[in-house]
């Protein structure tokens, strides 16, 4: 099982964090994106990457 | 006879402007009182739903078991949307209609739902209220995909 938060940064969910206040929100965005993480690990795709995110970072 | 709404059900008119601001302190109160309870519960809630699947013989489940965590998500959704948890709501809908369908309780399925109470776990502890901002509209679209393939 592939771990994509270490291999793969996930800028757009990074921009999102620079604009939120305090460490324990930022905290909360992470965990949710570990857990976005692990969820497409669970459906075994090599580049998960959802077309939301891919627009996200593009932006 | 005309009703009352629940500011002029706890305002006390002798007692003016300030009357008001105190009847509106009180319901703002009662009000949040309701919501933490609600967010305990539905923490208890996907407490319940984890140890069902903590104890699932080699992580598949029966169709009776995932009657079970369907019942307890129909719930903690319709709660959700009462206390404008709209998220939880979307997320427990999401997965109710998952557990409907086809799926047939496999180790994986499972694991994804284990996922998915860690989430709302982290919603509720955070407090998010409505539907959510960028990161759990990602969530919800990462979900809906997985809810498609698996």
């Amino acid at each position: 099982m592939t771990d994509h938060s270490q291999t793969k940064p996930r800028t757009g969910v990074s921009s999102e964090l620079t604009s939120v206040k305090g460490s324990q929100e930022r905290e909360y965005h992470i965990a949710l994106d570990r857990v976005m993480c692990e969820i497409e690990a669970l459906r075994g795709t090599a580049h998960p990457r959802l077309a939301f995110v891919e627009e996200w970072m593009a932006s | 006879m005309s009703s009352l709404s629940e500011t002029e059900f706890l305002y006390d008119s002798n007692e003016g402007d300030a009357g008001a601001q105190a009847a509106q302190d009180r319901l703002d109160y009662a009000l949040g009182v309701f919501v933490e309870e609600f967010r305990t519960n539905a923490l208890r809630n996907l407490d319940r739903v984890d140890h069902i699947l903590g104890e699932l013989p080699e992580g598949a489940a029966d169709a009776p078991t995932l009657q079970s965590i369907q019942a307890i998500l129909s719930n903690l959704a319709g709660q959700g949307s009462s206390f404008n948890f709209d998220l939880i709501s979307e997320l427990g809908e999401m997965t109710c209609a998952f557990l409907r369908g086809r799926i047939e309780g496999s180790s994986v399925q499972m694991a994804l739902l284990s996922k998915v109470t860690e989430a709302m776990r982290l919603v509720l502890q955070q407090d998010v209220r409505g539907s959510g901002g960028l990161t759990e509209r990602a969530l919800v679209a990462c979900l809906r995909e997985a809810f498609a393939v698996d």
